[in-house]
């Protein structure tokens, strides 16, 4: 992680292929992906894109491929495994806060377990993001007397807390009721302006072309298209994707 | 030796200096006087008996006679009389005089002493039985005590008789038609005679045999000891004095005399069990070693259970840690898949065999160890509960296994687990009722101890239910209100 150079990829992704048995889920996958990059992956249920993001921080490890951050490789059961998953925060679907704790808790426990900041720095942090996403309010809340919208919020301030170079999104509005969407979308907009390199999960297809700067659309564990949203979705290559991206759109009417 | 036996002794090993600090019955010697510990089983009268706290009788009475002429202090300790020989055996304890009839089996385990009285068998009928002879042996119910000579008579000679822990038990069983006669030994019969109007000795004696003090054959020296003394009191007449003395001692019986209704005589039975000879101080003091046991065991518990679930949930997660998983599981399956009695006697005889420990020290490590095997898989459990996501979560936040799992996973596996393990306290509370079998005085045997001084059943074994009961609802209210807080503070 000592290569500073802003040009050069900060992940460098080869052939990746992760398999459940018999089924291949990752089927020889490789991308780059810059710094400040914000990339949309798509693709329909069980094409892959939710395992290929979970294998990017190692919550899947591949069977084969490598992974490359900052320049430096990854490897799975290495020490320094940890210590790159404090750089790169996840956000999931079902928030998986953490029951037993406080908002604020839930926040500060990562930064002060990894030596990462003091009491005082992490206690600063968590009020500071709280207060840029509006929940200043919550901060000694219990996750569950939150809503979903607020449980997400809190999701990527957990993971913002760490500050991360890269933050993983797995369909992070799936989960929402649809009047809880907007809140968490808004969030994840700010951090795009903010420039915050990003690999985002999701079915949000017009919140995807209103901000990727590269789509990917997967199936069968393949990247089958990629490109601007302009490309992927207005100019798509053959009537498969096509139809997928009109099913899509039929299902929000 | 085999190797699980030596590896429980390393076990032990760990656990006994951790529970030492634990105990509130010392081990420690007294003075510099040599110490000779007896064993006998004193529910059997004249023989040996507990009266107003103190385990006294004809055994007890002679054995203190001859430390008392040899300079000895005397340590007397109540067990079942079928672990009476393998305690001397094992080198528990260094005499054993519980009315032991001399036999060639019995001679092969331990040496017997000169005897110091003959005893015969007696056949004990209710009166109401109408004419009985030694012939309806065959034919009926035979009731006897399991190990004696009554025992072995009967088997050899005439039928499978019903075997009871002890002489009251045999004749409750006799007043209660659970059997039609019953083979015990002369002296305790007739002292059972004597407080049981109901009941009648047939005349004619069965077997003649003599009773004799049993004494490791590795001691020579105290075996000689014994005989020297007993050849000096038989010569001196202190012998006879002494059976003489112990035999009215017994047959006075405390009961208070009662004339008219029901009530008067629940009244003197309440009176005889529980305030006569201040009976109810078994109860009591039972109940204390109960919940002592008890709470240091669920603690022993929870500590292996911790430890064993860790183990285990980090093999299923991770596929690390085989050989530690597999000691882990082995654990689970013998501990679960054996009786805790027989663990109980297990770590008494085998483990601690040769050790003078606490009876306190051997229950709490024999229930802990039991209770841990079942506190690991409810915690177990509660941790593979939880959501994935949890581990998942921790991990990407750059925590590490043991991080995520100290802060993370454990703190919400025992929120939950939290009424199991209560439950897990109440259900071992019951279960170290069977500490009487090795002579703890717990509350179940305090309510044996009174019914072997009163021929009592029903009082002290309602009494000893009822305490139970009450302590169970006790706590399960406190676990109900425990759990009831949980879910409040859940949804909040």
């Amino acid at each position: 992680m000592e290569n500073t150079d802003n040009t050069a990829p900060l992940f460098k992704i080869r052939n990746i292929v992760k398999r459940f048995g018999s089924v291949t889920a990752v089927d020889d996958v490789s991308l780059d992906i810059r710094r400040g990059e914000a990339l949309f992956i798509v693709g329909s249920s069980g094409s892959g894109k939710s395992t290929f993001l979970r294998c990017l921080n190692f919550l899947e490890i591949p069977d084969s491929g490598t992974i490359r951050f900052d320049g430096a490789e990854v490897a799975a059961g290495d020490r320094t495994l940890d210590a790159y998953r404090s750089l790169v925060g996840m956000v999931f679907q079902h928030f998986n806060l953490f029951p037993h704790l406080t908002v604020r808790r839930n926040i500060t426990l990562a930064p002060l377990l990894t030596g990462r900041m003091t009491p005082e720095e992490a206690d600063d942090t968590a009020s500071t993001l709280l207060r840029r996403v509006g929940l200043a309010d919550k901060s000694e809340s219990y996750p569950d007397q939150l809503s979903g919208g607020q449980k997400q919020r809190i999701a990527i301030v957990r993971a913002l807390a760490m500050r991360p170079e890269a933050l993983l999104f797995d369909e992070p509005t799936s989960a929402l009721d649809p009047e809880m969407v907007g809140e968490v979308l808004g969030v994840m907009r700010e951090l795009v302006k903010d420039g915050m390199t990003m690999a985002v999960v999701t079915h949000e297809i017009d919140f995807a072309c209103e901000l990727a700067d590269r789509m990917i659309f997967m199936e069968k564990g393949r990247i089958r298209a990629q490109g601007t949203p302009d490309e992927v979705v207005r100019h798509p290559a053959d009537s498969r994707i096509a139809e997928f991206f009109t099913r899509l759109a039929d299902k929000r009417r | 030796m085999s190797l699980k036996s030596k590896m429980l002794r390393v076990l032990a090993a760990v656990l006994v200096p951790s529970l030492m600090l634990a105990m509130v019955s010392g081990c420690g010697k007294s003075g510099k006087k040599r110490t000779l510990v007896m064993v006998c089983n004193a529910a059997f009268p004249p023989f040996e008996l507990v009266r107003e706290g103190e385990i006294g009788g004809i055994d007890p009475d002679i054995v203190r006679e001859i430390c008392e002429r040899n300079d000895y202090e005397l340590k007397i300790e109540d067990m079942p009389f079928g672990s009476v020989i393998a305690a001397v055996q094992t080198g528990k304890a260094d005499v054993a005089a519980s009315g032991i009839t001399v036999t060639d089996e019995r001679r092969k385990m331990i040496d017997f002493t000169d005897p110091y009285v003959t005893a015969r068998q007696r056949i004990m009928v209710r009166k109401d039985a109408g004419e009985f002879s030694i012939e309806c042996l065959d034919t009926n119910l035979i009731g006897v005590q399991e190990g004696t000579t009554g025992d072995m008579f009967v088997t050899k000679h005439y039928r499978e008789p019903e075997r009871y822990k002890n002489v009251p038990e045999v004749v409750q069983a006799l007043k209660t038609r659970k059997v039609n006669a019953v083979v015990v030994d002369e002296e305790p019969a007739r002292a059972e005679a004597a407080a049981n109007p109901d009941l009648v000795l047939l005349s004619v004696p069965l077997a003649t045999e003599d009773y004799a003090f049993g004494i490791s054959k590795r001691r020579p020296d105290l075996l000689n000891m014994f005989n020297v003394t007993l050849r000096q009191m038989k010569a001196d007449g202190t012998l006879d004095r002494i059976i003489a003395e112990a035999r009215i001692r017994c047959a006075s019986n405390d009961a208070d005399a009662f004339d008219g209704g029901l009530l008067d005589r629940i009244k003197a039975d309440f009176k005889l069990n529980f305030v006569n000879g201040n009976r109810y101080r078994y109860l009591l003091n039972g109940f204390g070693v109960t919940m002592l046991v008890t709470v240091l065991s669920v603690l022993l518990g929870i500590l292996l259970g911790f430890l064993v679930a860790i183990v285990r949930s980090t093999h299923d997660m991770t596929g690390t840690h085989v050989v530690a998983d597999a000691v882990c599981r082995c654990y689970l399956v013998v501990i679960r898949g054996t009786p805790v009695v027989i663990q109980l006697l297990i770590i008494y005889f085998v483990i601690f065999c040769s050790l003078d420990v606490s009876k306190i020290l051997v229950a709490v490590t024999a229930f802990g160890i039991n209770s841990g095997a079942y506190t690991a898989e409810i915690i177990r459990a509660g941790i593979m509960s939880l959501d994935r996501g949890q581990i998942e979560a921790g991990r990407s936040l750059g925590l590490s296994y043991r991080q995520t799992m100290l802060r993370v996973i454990l703190p919400q596996a025992l929120r939950n687990v939290l009424p199991a393990l209560g439950n897990e306290f109440i259900v071992l509370l019951k279960e170290t009722s069977v500490s009487g079998f090795i002579a703890l005085e717990d509350l179940a045997k305090g309510g044996d101890i009174i019914r072997s001084q009163t021929y009592n059943a029903f009082l002290p074994l309602m009494a000893v239910a009822v305490i139970y009961l009450a302590v169970v609802m006790f706590f399960s209210r406190l676990l109900g209100n425990l759990e009831r807080g949980l879910q409040k503070k859940n949804r909040k």
